[in-house]
């Protein structure tokens, strides 16, 4: 039964339209970004930071630096946005439509209830970064028409990188599979948002502003020595993975952390649920 | 006969302000129950506490003799709820809907499905989206879901606001079919006192979170009520009032006989006061005569009609269990 809900769960949240309205406007957003980098000066720019440290523009400048290129900017532009619109809409759009007491007039618990709804949720949020990393792939690709090498910059890691073209490929998959996991952050920061007496879009400001409080604290120079606290940090984490030598302890601790606040999202979300009265 | 049913002084307040005093009511097995009562009375309250949706501040709730909040999959495995919006997933199917709902339960072997589905009358229109549904076919997708678990129990809240006459008056003759062929226990809330009138053996008033009254309505005040018609009727009425004969009259000539009283001797009082007698018979009162007598008019509680003051009955709420 657990896995017929979970099923019925996804069947809900992938047969919406505004699902793939959603999907439909990342992909937009990357053909955007794409046009932009191909302005004269965002082109030299490139094109000058290559060459000043001796590698070819034509040969670094392929499918996958471009597509790495613009899932980055996709996961700062919309990525955010979407997660959390999604986390704030799981059960408070029920509660607010109805659906939730037609749902609790059925003998299922409501901590199983919230179980159910969160991995929903996370599969929700894995798919989505997979199809940003793919279709920012599939757009540099298609306009370079060769994956190429990849070129890795940073500066707020203090990352420069190159890699050739099977183990840049090997990267940016596994880069894409831990953004998924530092991501799951912020659709638990919504869930939890989402599981009090609020409407969905409350849910979803909620989660934005946290997250915005949370970056600009972790980039002011006086809060430095507290910056391990800082979600937005450790979400970042996915972009150390291109060192030349992972600092895997570093990305595990963030890892770590980010686990321990999905945990307490969800176990303050699903205590606040499970006193929650529902009335029409 | 065993209650399936039990409120056992449940009570609930919001914010500080009281919803439901404490609450004790038993359904019996096999009866619709009408839960009668203005907006704000507590039946949606009390119906939430029911299905669990609500937590009680003191009290138990029973279905089948298991607390609600003990042991919820036991206690509700057999309920089915309608509520007066029918809230389903609009942008899937009735199918998807039904598959939803009843996978929270048991699975529901596709017979049973298509049983429920041909019972409902949505054979046709079934995989079409809920968002292409009129008001009439949610209704029936909204009690298609609730029978599909085979409950012993239907809880129907405002079943059939919004329906049009039709709509109306094939849910009641659904809820009779469950009752009578199918032996299940109904519990209505209703602010149309026809459609309780119509359907109920008992009822429950409750106002402002207090229960005035419980049991089969129609059995109270039996043989008590008379139509009186005399030749001043402006003078003989209110005169019942003071001689005691009458504990209450009303201006349209409906009187009720105070403790102990008789037809008869209000015949023989009013020959012997002069009156000329036009009209003495029994009156049953309608259940809206019933309901607005318990909580008056505009909610308030006992009308506004002419009253014996020394009559205690008449000056609070009658709280009967049964």
């Amino acid at each position: 039964m657990f896995v017929r809900q979970l099923i019925n769960e996804l069947h809900k949240l992938f047969a919406r339209k505004r699902t793939y309205i959603g999907f439909g406007a990342f992909f937009a957003v990357q053909v955007i970004i794409l046009a932009l980098l191909q302005l004269p000066k965002a082109k030299a720019a490139f094109a000058n930071l290559l060459t000043r440290n001796g590698y070819g523009f034509e040969e670094y400048s392929g499918g996958l630096s471009l597509g790495l290129i613009i899932l980055k900017f996709t996961f700062v532009l919309l990525g955010a946005l979407y997660l959390a619109l999604v986390g704030g809409d799981i059960v408070a759009k029920e509660i607010e439509d109805g659906t939730m007491r037609l749902i609790l007039c059925r003998p299922v618990s409501r901590i199983r209830l919230m179980i159910v709804k969160w991995i929903a949720c996370m599969i929700y949020t894995v798919s989505l970064v997979f199809f940003m990393g793919t279709s920012a792939l599939m757009t540099g690709l298609v306009y370079r028409g060769t994956l190429g090498k990849l070129f890795v910059f940073a500066p707020e890691e203090k990352l420069f990188a190159v890699f050739d073209m099977q183990e840049g490929l090997y990267r940016y998959i596994r880069a894409v599979g831990v953004m998924a996991l530092c991501t799951m952050a912020i659709s638990s920061v919504a869930f939890m948002f989402s599981c009090f007496r609020v409407k969905p879009a409350a849910a979803t400001v909620l989660t934005l502003s946290c997250m915005f409080v949370d970056l600009v604290l972790h980039e002011i120079p006086y809060f430095a020595s507290y910056r391990s606290f800082f979600v937005t940090g450790h979400i970042s984490c996915w972009v150390r993975t291109f060192d030349d030598l992972v600092p895997w302890w570093s990305v595990t601790n963030s890892l770590t952390y980010l686990a321990a606040l999905c945990a307490t999202c969800w176990i303050i979300g699903s205590l606040r649920f499970c006193t929650l009265d529902l009335k029409g | 006969m065993t209650p399936i049913i039990e409120f056992l002084g449940v009570s609930k307040r919001f914010a500080g302000r009281v919803a439901v005093e404490p609450l004790n009511l038993s359904v019996e097995r096999g009866s619709i129950y009408g839960l009668l009562g203005h907006n704000g009375a507590g039946k949606s309250t009390s119906l939430g506490m029911l299905l669990g949706q609500v937590f009680p501040d003191t009290g138990s709730v029973r279905i089948g003799g298991t607390d609600v909040f003990e042991d919820r999959h036991k206690a509700l495995i057999k309920v089915g709820a309608i509520f007066e919006s029918y809230n389903f997933y609009d942008y899937l199917s009735g199918m998807s809907n039904l598959r939803i709902f009843c996978e929270y339960s048991a699975p529901v072997p596709r017979e049973r499905l298509a049983q429920v589905i041909a019972l409902v009358g949505l054979e046709g229109r079934i995989n079409d989206r809920v968002s292409a549904y009129s008001h009439g076919m949610k209704q029936r997708l909204a009690l298609a879901q609730a029978l599909l678990p085979n409950p012993e129990v239907l809880v129907l809240d405002e079943p059939t606001d919004g329906l049009d006459p039709q709509g109306i008056v094939e849910m009641r003759q659904l809820v009779r079919k469950l009752n009578r062929e199918m032996g299940m226990t109904v519990l209505l809330s209703s602010h149309l006192l026809h459609e309780v009138e119509e359907l109920c053996s008992h009822v429950a008033v409750m106002h402002r979170g207090k229960l005035l009254f419980a049991g089969v309505w129609n059995k109270r005040d039996q043989g008590r009520w008379l139509r009186v018609g005399t030749n001043r009727d402006d003078a003989a009425l209110p005169a019942l009032l003071t001689v005691g004969l009458a504990e209450r009259v009303e201006p349209d000539g409906r009187v009720r006989l105070a403790e102990g009283r008789t037809a008869a001797m209000v015949a023989r009082w009013l020959m012997d006061q002069g009156y000329e007698l036009n009209e003495l018979s029994p009156h049953r009162p309608s259940l809206e005569e019933f309901y607005l007598d318990l909580v008056g008019p505009t909610g308030r509680e006992s009308g506004a009609s002419a009253t014996n003051p020394t009559d205690p009955t008449q000056t609070t709420a009658v709280a009967t269990h049964h």
